[in-house]
């Protein structure tokens, strides 16, 4: 009998979800629009056509194939012929040009009688993306043009070309990058802006629901039951639009998808119930819904930049590491549901995320239980005693 | 109008004795973030990077090798494995991030010349550990491979060991990373995203500023009331934005080169622009979670669509055209230019100026929005007043 109660109050928690409008199109658009929009941001998968600036005072035939290497390389786009170093600094300075190639006056002898001349990279540091990406590809062209004058210069000296070829290339070193082999941005953060954005839907959808709905629910006198199926019904509809967001992720914008759907729906579903805890909790604190959403979306940032997506746990200060992932269940969540998705973690490798997850739900949301008895089924609740069925049809 | 300008902006400060939740938004969260921020990114660089080695052939060579990743900051060997199976399954769990693995026979193909192969193994789904830990090991191997080079050059052609590494080099790759030489991470986001936050937090509590039963019957009383909002965030924002600022520079470290009256102004003129547009948006959108929701997909990933992190050059053209638009475009890295390079103020007096245009029309733009607007006074909707004014009634 209280199961099919509990089953009515859900199915009609349900339908009063998907009428009312905000939460609708907060659940079900909010992830998939945001995706589409996000994923257009990375969709060329490199950073290419970097303007790049170029001083050569050499102007030989060597330095001139170099200067060659450089305008025809994909990742760069010669913008400016610079005249002096000044001239060089100065546009990089500009933020004209992200880097500067410079070849040294009398380069080419220099190279011709040993005298270990360098071509000189001056690399914009501000913007570690175009940074390293910059400097990944001027290293590679310097090192290939360096490795043929080196076997030049070992055969000027007397050695046959097959063994300086050998010398030249005495060792080598393959790399292979497992899981992303072309480690592109899309693939690197879209799966973590999905995590995110579930958690913003969640977080929203249930804690207005519950504002809303407070008077109902608290005039039930099943505050529990009537909470967990708010938590069910806008778990269900998000958990739907995110895993729609996941497909177009895999589809349209081509991120690998490796992992065990039924695994990454698992963790899926405690990460739902464990911001719903949160949610329940604050919502209950603030007690207003337009102020509870204020303060929702302010949690967005902070919550994703501290949740050791972008910057690993292992290289915080251990105290805010132990922080953040005992306060957001976002630092048990992020990381895996990514990983599990591109690089077909098992359950095993995420066992301490699931396991830290129900902990987190089973402590907090009797917490949250409680301060909503607490703060609106007291005597001063407007929204409790005052309108008990109204705030859930309207707004 | 200044006399509504003043009452607005008087009864604006009041209410921040009274409203707690305003404080918390406006000034604790913004704040404690950037602390947050600051001690997340203090390490600087990716360091100790969890690796395993698989050294198949345990020669001089190859130990030395591997003492050179033990050695280096940005590694850190915790496994050495004699089975490249266990090295498949630590990538696998997640427990190593990089993989050498040395061949059998390396050292005896060095000394035959066989061009025997070093291959690492990287995970690139964490990208800022995987290009960091790239960028490491190819110094590291090629480091190496010169000395293999001068020893096969002294041995073979008896050269002097002099003459021996200038030919190995040949051609020597300087390189300088400018303003950011260590290329440190916390140099390179926290200055966005500390600031980011500050204008997340204007934007949230601008969506809903405009109140019906604040609003004055005579046009020009109105207009005051709008103007003195925008000047009440504008204010209080910038003045958050600009000790998030100086924590940066001065508690975190950040090496700040301009000068702090240039970047007082910036902040001011970021927290003035982003008040003002939401203040228009609160105007036009009378529904209050509608106009939060809005503000929140415009302003809040500001920091993704305007290339403070991924470039502009790499995003399709309609984001760029987007982006050029939105106040964080016209503040993000001309604030870290500031820190980083120094850049004084009037070498972005183009973007002042569109700030100017960009305050100016959309506080006009609000303006107007609020003379369609209906007076509310208190006792016409008294049971919603009494709800902390959600009134959401056009």
């Amino acid at each position: 009998m209280e199961k099919l109660q509990f089953l009515k109050g859900l199915i009609k928690d349900l339908g009063s979800a998907l009428a009312d409008r905000d939460v609708v199109i907060l659940l079900l658009l909010g992830p998939i629009v945001l995706t589409l929009i996000f994923g257009g941001v990375y969709i060329n998968a490199y950073v290419d056509n970097i303007p790049i600036a170029i001083l050569d005072e050499d102007n030989s035939s060597l330095s001139r194939m170099i200067v060659r290497q450089f305008e025809q390389n994909d990742r760069f786009k010669a913008v400016y012929y610079a005249q002096s170093r000044e001239d060089l600094n100065a546009v990089i300075e500009s933020g004209k040009a992200y880097m500067g190639l410079f070849i040294p006056e009398n380069f080419s002898r220099d190279v011709s009688s040993l005298k270990s001349s360098p071509v000189l990279v001056l690399v914009d540091g501000t913007n570690i993306v175009v940074g390293n990406n910059s400097f990944a590809a001027a290293s590679s062209i310097i090192q290939t043009i360096s490795a043929g004058v080196q076997i030049e210069v070992m055969q000027a000296k007397g050695l046959m070309p097959q063994t300086a070829n050998s010398i030249g290339t005495v060792l080598k070193f393959t790399d292979r990058t497992l899981y992303d082999p072309g480690m592109k941005y899309m693939n690197y953060l879209l799966l973590g802006f999905i995590a995110v954005f579930l958690q913003q839907v969640v977080l929203a959808g249930v804690g207005i629901s519950v504002i809303k709905a407070s008077g109902s629910i608290v005039e039930s006198g099943k505050i529990p039951a009537r909470i967990i199926s708010k938590i069910l019904a806008c778990s269900i509809v998000a958990l739907s639009s995110t895993f729609i967001a996941v497909y177009i992720a895999t589809t349209v914008f081509g991120v690998p998808f490796r992992g065990s759907l039924p695994l990454l729906l698992l963790l899926s579903c405690l990460f739902a119930f464990a911001v719903s805890s949160a949610a329940v909790i604050i919502s209950s604190i603030v007690k207003d819904k337009v102020k509870y959403a204020q303060l929702s979306y302010m949690l967005s940032l902070p919550t994703f930049v501290s949740c050791g997506y972008i910057w690993p746990f292992s290289q915080m200060p251990k105290g805010l590491a132990l922080v953040v992932k005992t306060l957001w269940p976002l630092a048990n969540f992020a990381r895996s549901f990514d990983e599990i998705a591109i690089k077909g973690l098992g359950f095993s490798a995420v066992k301490h995320n699931i396991t830290a997850l129900a902990i987190y739900t089973a402590v907090l949301m009797p917490v949250g239980m409680c301060l909503y008895k607490l703060r609106f089924g007291g005597k001063e609740s407007h929204q409790g005693k005052k309108k008990p069925v109204a705030p859930e049809i309207s707004m | 109008m200044l006399k509504s300008v003043a009452a607005t902006l008087a009864g604006e400060f009041k209410a921040l004795k009274t409203n707690k939740l305003r404080v918390v938004i406006l000034f604790l969260i913004p704040v404690l973030s950037n602390i947050m921020f600051g001690l997340e990114f203090s390490g600087d660089q990716i360091r100790n990077i969890p690796m395993a080695v698989l050294d198949q052939d345990n020669s001089q060579l190859s130990r030395t090798i591997v003492e050179y990743f033990r050695e280096n900051e940005v590694f850190d060997i915790k496994y050495m494995l004699d089975d490249s199976e266990k090295m498949k399954e630590l990538f696998n769990e997640s427990k190593i991030n990089v993989g050498m693995i040395i061949p059998k026979g390396f050292s005896e193909d060095v000394k035959k010349l066989d061009s025997p192969s070093i291959l690492m193994l990287y995970d690139g789904s964490q990208m800022s550990v995987a290009s960091s830990a790239k960028t490491r090991a190819s110094e590291i191997l090629l480091t190496v491979k010169a000395g293999i080079v001068i020893k096969q050059l002294e041995g073979r052609l008896n050269m002097p060991a002099e003459l021996a590494q200038k030919t190995a080099q040949a051609v020597r790759f300087e390189n300088r990373t400018l303003y950011n030489p260590s290329r440190s991470f916390k140099n390179f986001l926290v200055t966005g995203l500390g600031t980011a936050i500050v204008q997340n937090a204007i934007a949230m509590l601008c969506a809903v500023a405009v109140k019906n039963n604040e609003l004055e019957v005579k046009k020009r009383k109105r207009a005051g009331y709008i103007i003195g909002k925008i000047m009440f965030y504008g204010l209080s924002g910038g003045l958050v934005l600009f000790i998030n600022v100086l924590l940066q520079a001065f508690a975190f470290k950040i090496p700040f080169r301009g000068n702090l009256s240039g970047a007082a102004l910036l902040c001011f003129l970021l927290a003035f622009a982003v008040s003002s547009f939401s203040i228009m948006v609160s105007s036009l959108i009378r529904y209050e979670l509608f106009s939060i929701t809005v503000n929140a997909v415009v302003i809040v990933p500001s920091t993704l669509y305007v290339g403070y992190t991924w470039p502009l050059i790499s995003m399709p053209g309609i984001y760029q055209k987007i982006a050029m638009m939105l106040p964080f475009y016209h503040f993000a890295d001309n604030m870290r230019n500031m820190f980083l390079k120094g850049i004084n103020i009037s070498s972005i007096y183009r973007d002042i100026v569109w700030y100017i245009f960009f305050i100016v029309g959309a506080a006009f733009i609000a303006v107007l929005a609020s003379f369609r607007l209906k007076a509310e006074k208190y006792g016409d909707v008294p049971e919603l007043k009494k709800e902390g004014g959600e009134a959401a009634i056009s």
